[in-house]
This record gives structure tokens, C-alpha cells and sequence, in this order.
């Protein structure tokens, strides 16, 4: 009797953890994979491997842990995920180029192109930093890089980022 | 560029950025992990981490007293000696038949039981019945017979003389 209402209570907590996180759990797994259906097999899958190994009982950081197992089942999905997440017609506008595609698409969706063609060691911390309340202590607990690394690899994915913009809004003007 | 310039696009940049990974998941995730983790938590057999514990702790019981049985009996074959000739037995005398203790080729050695000292080696036996009639010979005998056997002793031990053998040379 006793077991059974531990249980209940058990299933209760992990309920409301994952009411509570879900959604962050989803928007870290976003940033990595970049589409919303390996987005949510990632948040399932996380919190399944939590629930199985019992590990949430004895979270000391909920936020950093979560987000470092749905980065790491993210990481591993990521070849397949990313090949889904480039559609045809995207394909047809990375196949002009980032640059030329973005002068025809909205400002935003062309950053978001540019951001999805820097390299993945530099796309990460960026995209990471993105996912709101993560700061780059955060993140390189996440990754299991250095902290100073992260800040570098954000900095320079920023540059990238800016020199293109600004190319585009030259090629912009142009027109 | 302009300063204006690299303020609009950081500003693009960063409002691109923020939509970044501001997506937000299909109605209902909470409740599909939720599923997800009861159809997965139904009950299914599970084994106790320690239960690999079990046959090991047996195996370990076994091999300890497999040891120690081992230990305390000795693996010796005792191994009589043959004489396979015939003639050998007539002529040689009669061997001792010594039972022999022979180790087993394929069995550790192991120590040796060290045996306590005795007071008198070799053991004191109990009177064979040769001996027992010796004694009573002794006793119950009179002097002659007694004599007798002295003499026929101290005869025994004289060196026997044999007389030179002549052989007459051939013709």
C-alpha cells in the first residue's frame, strides 16, 4: 500500500517536471536539429532515458542537466535531422547560394539561413544562446567545452554572421 | 559602413536570432511524453542490478570448498612394484614388496603433513607369534637344548671351509 502511494507520488513529480521543462527541453533540441518532428522524438526520448535511469531524482541543476542529455540525443540525431530539415525548396535556394537566397526571403528567415550554414562547432553555442536563460556557463556545461570557448565560438559566429548581412544589405541596395 | 549601419544590423542580427530557436512545439507535448513514458513503464520483467550476485557468490562457494576438500585429502595412487620375469623370482631372493606412494603427474603438490615426534621410533608393535614361541622356547627348555643352540649358533657363524677342488689337467 505504502509502495503504491510512493509510486503515485513518484509519477506525480515527474509529471510536473516535465509540465515545467518540456517546452525548454524543446527549444534546446530545436537548436540543434532544426525541425519540429526530431524535436519532439529528442524531448520524448530525454525524458524517457531520465525516467528509465531514475537520474531526475537526483538533479542538483534541472535546467543545465536536462538541457545537456537533449543536446547530447540531439548531437546524435543531428546527420539525419539536419538532411529533413533542408526541404527541396531549400535545397534549390542553398544550391544559389545562402547569400543570394536571403535578398529574395524576409531579413529574418535569411539570418536563419546564414546561421544554419556556419559550421556545427560554431552554430551550436550560437544557436544555444539563442534558447532563452541559457548563458555561455550554461552552454559549456552543455557541450563539455570551456567556458571562454564558448564566448570565442559565439563571438566569431557573429562576425561570420555580420559580414554576410552586411553583403546582403549592399547586394539589397543594389537592387 | 556607417555606425548606423552596424547598429541596424546588429539589431537584425539579434532579432534573427532571438526567433532562432523561439519555436514552440505542437499542442499536447506534455501529455505525449506523458503516454509516451506509461506505454513504456508497464510492467515488464526486470532484474534486480545485484542479481548477477547470486550465481557468482555460488560459484565462489563451490570453488572454495571444492579447495578445501582437495586440500585435505591427499590425491596419492598407490602403485605395488611387479616383477614380470619368473626366473628373476626363483633365482634373486624375494624382494620386499614395498608399497611405493606415487605423486599424481597431473595434481599440484601440495605440503606435507609434518607428524609429531615420537618417543621411541619405530612404534612399539605387539609380539608376533614367531616371537611368542621363541620365549616360550626359552623358558620351558633345558640347559642342554640351551647349549645346543649356542653352539649350533656359534657353528652357524664360523666361515664354511671348502676343500680345494682339483681338476686333473686333460690328455
Amino acid at each position: 500500500m505504502a509502495r503504491r502511494e510512493e509510486g503515485a507520488a513518484r509519477a506525480a513529480r515527474f509529471a510536473d517536471l516535465v509540465e515545467r521543462q518540456s517546452r525548454f527541453v524543446y527549444r534546446v533540441a530545436y537548436a540543434v536539429v532544426r525541425n519540429s518532428h526530431d524535436s519532439e522524438d529528442v524531448v520524448q526520448e530525454t525524458f524517457l532515458k531520465l525516467y528509465r535511469t531514475g537520474a531526475w531524482e537526483s538533479m542538483r541543476d534541472e535546467r543545465a542537466f536536462l538541457a545537456r542529455t537533449a543536446w547530447r540525443i540531439a548531437v546524435d540525431r543531428l546527420p539525419r535531422a539536419r538532411s529533413q530539415a533542408l526541404s527541396p525548396d531549400l535545397k534549390s535556394h542553398y544550391s544559389q547560394s545562402p547569400e543570394d537566397a536571403a535578398v529574395t526571403a524576409d531579413w529574418s528567415a535569411a539570418v536563419h539561413r546564414l546561421i544554419d550554414a556556419l559550421p556545427e562547432e560554431l552554430r551550436q553555442p550560437l544557436a544555444l544562446a539563442a534558447v532563452e536563460e541559457l548563458n555561455s556557463r550554461e552552454i559549456a556545461q552543455v557541450m563539455g567545452i570551456a567556458e571562454g570557448t564558448v564566448r570565442t565560438r559565439i563571438m566569431r559566429a557573429r562576425q561570420i554572421l555580420k559580414q554576410k548581412l552586411a553583403g546582403l544589405e549592399g547586394r539589397h541596395e543594389q537592387r | 559602413m556607417s555606425n548606423d549601419e552596424r547598429d541596424q544590423i546588429e539589431s537584425r542580427l539579434d532579432d534573427a536570432l532571438a526567433s532562432y530557436s523561439r519555436q514552440e512545439p505542437r499542442p499536447g507535448l506534455e501529455r505525449r511524453v506523458l503516454e509516451r513514458i506509461h506505454s513504456d513503464d508497464a510492467p515488464r520483467l526486470v532484474f534486480p542490478r545485484w542479481l548477477w550476485a547470486v550465481p557468482a557468490a555460488a560459484c565462489l562457494l563451490w570453488a572454495g570448498i571444492f579447495w578445501n576438500r582437495h586440500a585435505a585429502t591427499p590425491e596419492r595412487v598407490q602403485v605395488t612394484q611387479v616383477t614380470h620375469v619368473a626366473a628373476a623370482r626363483e633365482t634373486a631372493p624375494a624382494r620386499p614388496v614395498t608399497p611405493r606412494m606415487v605423486d599424481h603427474p597431473h595434481k599440484r603438490p601440495h605440503q606435507r603433513k609434518v607428524l609429531p615426534r615420537l618417543p621411541q621410533f619405530p612404534a612399539p608393535a605387539p609380539v608376533s607369534d614367531e616371537e611368542r614361541a621363541l620365549l616360550a622356547f626359552v623358558t620351558r627348555a633345558p640347559k642342554e637344548a640351551q647349549e645346543a643352540l649356542i653352539d649350533a649358533q656359534q657353528h652357524s657363524a664360523e666361515p664354511i671351509r671348502i676343500e680345494e677342488i682339483k681338476i686333473q689337467p686333460l690328455q
